[in-house]
């Protein structure tokens, strides 16, 4: 069966990185591996989404909508708004700190509350909903920019079929090397994150 | 062992392979990342031309000298290459030349979603189109066979989907090709009237055994299983074909897709009960597939408009609906991009909003978003240098319309580089009288930071002499040229006064660079180092939004305390809130 994950976020926070850490740990498992990236005009803090899908042989690098098995999602506004590509009792991971968008600096629009409770839903609509502040956690172990990491640690937790060592040969041959110790510890992190 | 690449990546890989000696290209998304990894071989000379059709003509030189050699550009970069596209199919090639063109369906960064095959098909060319990295590595390499055995250039036709999704690759070695010894062949390559006339049923010749390969090759195979419905596919539409259809349908996948196998495409017709033709955007194949009389389904249930996807195509020949969970999607704001914190274009364009009767042309880059909210001042964004040019024509307008309207236009330092230069070569040379701001953030911003020739620095980042722009534009003969740095608001405003007050051309440029710049030693030097953020003093503000309305997202107005709020992360310290505010609330870390 073809796994497949979407992630959502905000030009500028490191979505391809993520992507292609993920992508690597698939790869790096043994599978097929196809991702998507979107790079250009749209990484001016626009919003922007990426994907994996990996299994025996993978043909679409796009994943359909309802079939996503995992969302992670880096910002909470990006995960309602792509929340409809995951399927009923799928899993939802979401950093819970906020990016406003322009409409919302501007007064145009509110930023929607109770996010988490409106992805997680009700009944056969239910997906499961692991939200963190992930961007607090980085900090707190020293510094903002494995704020990511963090979030691929609650990941590999739910992708059981990649193995941990996959994920930290991943990390290690993407990340700059003098924050590899870091990041590792970010991903341990995210790791004990339920 | 394979290895983990994006399409643009593996045409990189597979240039490197095929032996290619000489690379040159313009950035534009989805095509940037194809140079900049030629330019990771040292085997390839890679360079950044100023804009495509430069690029093109340095590889059909490099062609003619006998080496076989790449360009690359974005599909409207192909209308800017147009020109010399048009009669290479008449000379031909003596090494192998291969013209990536990387279309966007969905304009995903794009003024447009054109789909360039009718253009190979227009210049009577060769088209390859790969679905994947694996065949965008292997189709260089068969592109630059068909080049040479064929004496044709080949279009490789790349969209958003194949450049930048990842998949696996098997690598192989390069195989050096020896450069062919230079002969003096005018009646090839002096495209003179009387040689073209000798060359054109030459085309046409080329034309028909080319169909008989495109017959042939395997980049045209079949695919059996179930015959009820068969597909004829290319590009990536061939992966959602088969993610939809799976072995439900037998394909016919087109990796050569001009001249079209009418052949095989007849035969393989002959074998199914139902044919479906899938590709994006155009109904390139199924036009001519219908003109040979064979009956198909295509564009009717498919769209022409927009990037193609497994659901859409499962939606349109299936009528497949997926169980989708519900979600509040009223609740959900739009996130459109936006200029960065500190990005320089900012301070120019507040100072700019605040002239009135004043129209404004703008271009291709970032400071497209010049027309976005909360700044809303560009009025016109067509394509790669029209600012000057549009707004000279649109200034001889107005002057006739007599209100006193003038025009101001907009444009970078890498677009001026590409196109903007001839255009304001018109409005000097016909004495307009229009005021021409070029915004020289020292980089090629929009696509991620390429190298200029106003940089200093190349792509394979050997320092070089770099172009000044204000020595250039006085010897085209504009008398008025002021040099200001954006992020001075009172300096924009004199200088944008000035400039509106002169009678005949004006130039304004703004020099400051991009907020996401890694900075050079020059700059460095130029611009010193890091700025310590700004702060809003709490006590101060008075929540008058003013700081807000310059529209950086690293401020942030809370609505309970009506104060505003400089997100630290954020912030670079441009200063530009720190002039707008009226009551001196904003300060710089430190003091």
């Amino acid at each position: 069966m073809t796994k497949n994950i979407m992630l959502g976020g905000v030009g500028g926070q490191g979505l391809v990185m993520t992507t292609a850490i993920i992508s690597e740990a698939a790869f790096r498992a043994g599978f097929d591996v196809k991702t998507n990236d979107v790079i250009g005009l749209s990484q001016r803090g626009g919003k922007v989404w990426g994907s994996v899908r990996y299994g025996e042989e993978v043909f679409s690098p796009n994943i359909m909508p309802g079939q996503a098995d995992v969302l992670l999602a880096l910002e909470p506004l990006e995960g309602l708004r792509w929340s409809g590509m995951v399927k009923a009792g799928g899993v939802v991971l979401l950093n819970t700190s906020r990016i406003p968008p322009v409409p919302v600096i501007a007064e145009k629009a509110a930023y929607p509350e109770d996010i988490e409770a409106r992805i997680a839903g009700e009944g056969e609509q239910a997906v499961e909903v692991r939200a963190v502040n992930a961007l607090e956690e980085a900090r707190g172990l020293g510094n903002v920019r494995v704020v990511n990491t963090v979030t691929i640690g609650m990941l590999s937790v739910v992708l059981e079929d990649i193995p941990v060592d996959c994920w930290h040969q991943a990390i290690e041959a993407i990340v700059p090397e003098k924050t590899l110790a870091l990041n590792l510890k970010a991903f341990e992190l995210g790791r004990e994150i339920r | 062992m394979k290895i983990f690449m994006t399409g643009n990546e593996a045409i990189a890989r597979g240039a490197y392979e095929a032996g290619v000696v000489y690379a040159s290209a313009y950035p534009g998304t989805p095509s940037t990342e194809i140079l900049e990894n030629t330019a990771q071989y040292p085997e390839i000379i890679s360079e950044w031309a100023p804009n495509e059709k430069v690029a093109l003509e340095a590889v059909l030189g490099a062609s003619i000298a006998g080496g076989r050699a790449l360009a690359a550009m974005k599909h409207v970069g192909v209308n800017v290459a147009a020109d010399p596209l048009m009669t290479i199919s008449y000379t031909g090639v003596t090494g192998g030349l291969v013209l990536i063109s990387a279309d966007d369906p969905g304009c995903h960064s794009s003024q447009n979603e054109q789909d360039n095959r009718i253009l190979a098909k227009f210049a009577k060319i060769a088209c390859v189109e790969p679905s994947d990295s694996q065949e965008s590595l292997d189709y260089m390499k068969a592109a630059y066979e068909i080049s040479e055995k064929y004496d044709v250039a080949v279009m490789l036709r790349m969209t958003t989907r194949v450049c930048h999704s990842k998949s696996l690759v098997e690598q192989g070695e390069r195989v050096e090709k020896e450069i062919i010894p230079y002969v003096k062949r005018p009646e090839k390559y002096i495209a003179a009237p009387a040689h073209a006339k000798k060359l054109h049923p030459v085309v046409e010749a080329k034309l028909v055994d080319l169909e008989k390969f495109s017959n042939e090759t395997t980049l045209n195979r079949v695919e059996w299983f179930d015959k009820k419905i068969g597909i004829v596919t290319s590009g990536v539409a061939y992966q959602y074909a088969k993610e939809v259809f799976g072995e439900n349908a037998s394909y016919l996948k087109l990796g050569f897709t001009n001249p079209m196998p009418m052949d095989k495409i007849r035969d393989f017709a002959a074998q199914v009960e139902m044919l479906y033709v899938i590709e994006e955007l155009e109904p390139f194949m199924e036009d001519q597939i219908k003109a040979a009389g064979i009956s198909c389904v295509g564009k009717e249930k498919i769209p022409n408009i927009g990037e193609l996807n497994p659901d859409i195509i499962a939606k349109a020949l299936l009528g497949e609906e997926r169980p989708l969970i519900e979600i509040d999607k009223d609740k959900i704001v739009g996130r459109p991009p936006t200029l960065c914190a500190g990005c320089p274009h900012r301070g120019f364009f507040y100072a700019l909003k605040k002239k009135k009767n004043v129209m404004v042309t703008g271009d291709i880059g970032c400071y497209t978003l010049g027309a976005s909210e909360p700044l809303n001042t560009t009025d016109t964004v067509i394509d790669m240098g029209a600012s000057i040019s549009m707004g000279h024509g649109a200034q001889r307008v107005l002057d006739k319309a007599g209100k006193g309207m003038k025009v101001v236009s907009v444009i970078g330092d890498s677009t001026f580089f590409h196109s903007g230069i001839t255009s304001l070569i018109d409005v000097v040379y016909n004495q307009g009288n229009t005021v021409n701001v070029i915004l020289d953030n020292r980089i090629t911003g929009m696509t991620g930071h390429q190298e200029n020739p106003g940089t200093g620095y190349t792509l394979s980042g050997k320092k070089v002499k770099e172009v000044e722009i204000d020595t250039l534009v006085r010897a085209l003969g504009v008398e008025l040229v002021i040099n200001v740095n954006p992020l001075d608001l009172d300096a924009v405003t004199k200088a944008l006064d000035a400039a509106l007050a002169f009678e005949g051309p004006s130039v304004i440029i703004t020099r400051w660079p991009c907020a996401l710049k890694k900075f050079t030693p020059e700059d460095i030097k130029e611009f010193g180092k890091a700025q310590p953020v700004c702060y809003v003093v709490e006590e101060e503000c008075r929540g008058c939004r003013l700081c807000n309305k310059t529209g950086c997202p690293a401020i942030v107005f809370d609505k309970a305390k009506k104060k505003s709020y400089i997100d630290p992360n954020a912030c670079v310290g441009c200063e530009v809130c720190l002039q707008v505010c009226p009551f001196h609330a904003i300060k710089k870390a430190g003091e």
